[in-house]
């Protein structure tokens, strides 16, 4: 697969603070990346290095250009939804529908009209006058109806209500994915994309803490509850975490065989939020 | 089709689009002084006769293009104020608004957008004022023929004088956005001041564009002894004052200045300040890009 991003050593500084240390990620075309961490992490800072939209430091290509120097070039084969939709307060829907489709080639009014087919919103609304949850959803509807190489999705469906939220993953998942297209989407709902991604980067106080594919990430940790008096067998296998659940303990353990593991419990599949809290605290040991 | 031209007339539209809808404003505008006219006309058929109205002893055949003058003229201050208060928050407003994340998201350079917003000043909001002030004028002039005919006096010839009314509004279509062109430095620093003020303070741009020429205007004469500021300033108000000036004289006479006010407008393409400031527009444009590349989007 050719490599669609790639970064080297980007690290962004406001003053003294650094927000993003020497990141180095490639992401190849077709992958579904999930770039997870809590708030405050710089997932948005980072999506907003790789667009071009903030000046920093390292090397930065997106389909083999500097975003920096070609954002809006490059804008033509990459669809951006930022954390909050900002669209232009004073536009109508038509207007919006009308003004992208000028502007951008890869734009289809037609697949727009699809994505918003059983929304609330009509043409004639000025988007002032649309709830928060309505200007989220047209904003998607705009960047799913742009035939782009890369999505990049930050926090997209915040402001959305549960069953929006999973209207949108499955239209993702069925209009937007064909494998060729790439996704990045930065996330701290980490439990609402996991069964997406295809490559999962980690991130926690600008420094990368994972970066592999979900599968390898899979293959890798192991949730295991001890049957009953196997608990010191486990403890002496080293496992990353110990917790007890329900009055129960549960190991976590990283990269053990999961033959061996079998034979001492019930393996499970952990969380994104506990291989993530694991690996944070890993590193900061 | 996509364009640069057709990019270029979208963006400009857009930017129409985001200061109200201009053709539901001039159709709201042209009602009401329809209704003034005809309120007008009704109180000259009942007054005239009750109050012996005449016209001026000495008007014999008024020049309707003097009634057009003097409106562009009052026009042109109006778009004036409009076209500075534009220029202050062109590049402040979707800072503050974070729209700029939208525009950001779009295959659209910041090149194209202060173009965009550089046309709309310069050329879009100048011929619509333009517009306006023909419209404005038209219905005026035609409510003072009916009135004055009321009284007893057939204007109508005189006023509709097909070739010096078209001679003015062609002028005036010209003078327009020539004489925001000729502006185009003071302009093109509003426009840098906008896209150079911080969001966080909302009174930033106009206080940077009005304190620093204020600082250096006052400081000018104490520092270096010179006047260049104050002597430049007065040289940009130049065509504004004739202009004032040929439409008061128009007015107070009724009579067609066409011919005084097409060598303003020599005057103004054959002096060099018009293109040196061209250029000192040009660069304060430029500013504004090269410091929207460097800014980053509000968080």
């Amino acid at each position: 697969m050719p490599v669609l991003v790639e970064t080297q050593r980007l690290t962004k500084r406001y003053g003294k603070n650094c927000v993003l240390e020497e990141i180095s990620i490639k992401i190849d075309e077709g992958s579904i990346v999930g770039l997870l961490g809590p708030n405050g992490a710089g997932k948005s800072t980072l999506l907003k290095c790789l667009l071009g939209l903030i000046p920093h430091e390292g090397q930065c290509r997106i389909l083999d250009q500097d975003p920096r120097q070609h954002r809006a070039r490059l804008m033509q084969e990459v669809a951006y939804v930022p954390d909050q939709s900002y669209l232009p307060l004073w536009l109508t829907v038509e207007r919006l529908l009308q003004l992208v489709a000028n502007l951008h080639p890869r734009f289809s009014v037609a697949r727009a009209r699809h994505f918003l087919e059983g929304t609330e919103i009509r043409d004639s609304q000025k988007i002032s006058q649309l709830s928060k949850g309505t200007r989220v959803q047209l904003h998607l509807a705009l960047t799913l109806a742009i035939d782009s190489h890369l999505l990049v999705l930050d926090e997209p469906t915040l402001g959305l209500d549960i069953t929006r939220r999973a209207v949108f993953w499955k239209q993702i998942l069925s209009d937007y994915c064909d494998g060729k297209r790439t996704l990045i989407i930065a996330t701290h709902l980490m439990q609402e994309v996991e069964h997406l991604l295809s490559h999962l980067v980690l991130i926690d106080r600008g420094r990368i803490v994972l970066n592999q594919p979900f599968e390898g990430v899979l293959e890798r940790y192991c949730q295991v509850i001890p049957r009953p008096g196997q608990e010191a067998a486990l403890r002496a296998l080293n496992p990353v975490s110990e917790e007890q659940t329900l009055g129960q303990p549960v190991f976590l353990f990283d990269g053990h065989p999961k033959s061996e593991l079998e034979r001492y419990g019930t393996l499970h599949r952990p969380s994104l939020a506990e291989i993530f809290e694991t690996a944070t605290r890993r590193r900061a040991s | 089709m996509n364009t640069f031209a057709s990019r270029m007339m979208t963006l400009v539209r857009s930017e129409l689009w985001q200061r109200g809808n201009f053709r539901r404003r001039l159709l709201i505008i042209s009602g009401i002084w329809v209704f003034v006219g005809l309120l007008g006309t009704g109180f000259m058929c009942l007054f005239a006769p009750v109050f012996s109205i005449r016209v001026r002893h000495g008007v014999t055949a008024p020049d309707g293009s003097a009634l057009l003058l003097i409106v562009g003229a009052i026009v042109l201050v109006i778009a004036l104020v409009r076209v500075l208060s534009y220029f202050l928050h062109a590049l402040f407003d979707e800072r503050l608004d974070r729209s700029i994340l939208f525009w950001q998201s779009l295959p659209v350079s910041d090149t194209e957008r202060v173009a965009a917003k550089a046309a709309t000043g310069l050329v879009a909001i100048p011929l619509l004022s333009w517009a306006s002030a023909v419209v404005i004028a038209l219905i005026t002039l035609f409510f003072l023929s009916l009135s004055t005919s009321l009284v007893g006096h057939n204007f109508w010839g005189s006023f509709w004088q097909p070739v010096s009314l078209l001679s003015v509004m062609g002028f005036l279509a010209i003078f327009f956005p020539l004489f925001m062109f000729w502006l185009f430095p003071v302009l093109g620093w509003c426009l840098f001041c906008s896209a150079w003020s911080s969001p966080r303070r909302r009174k930033g741009a106009f206080l940077l564009a009005i304190g620093i020429p204020l600082v250096l205007w006052i400081l000018e004469p104490i520092l270096i002894g010179t006047h260049y500021l104050g002597d430049w300033w007065q040289l940009l108000f130049t065509p504004f004052g004739r202009i004032w000036h040929l439409a008061f004289l128009s007015i107070a006479h009724w009579r067609n200045m066409t011919g005084s006010l097409w060598p303003t407008l020599g005057w103004m393409l054959t002096r060099p300040e018009l293109w040196v400031g061209g250029l000192v527009g040009l660069a304060f444009s430029a500013s504004a890009v090269y410091l929207l590349h460097r800014q980053e989007p509000p968080t």
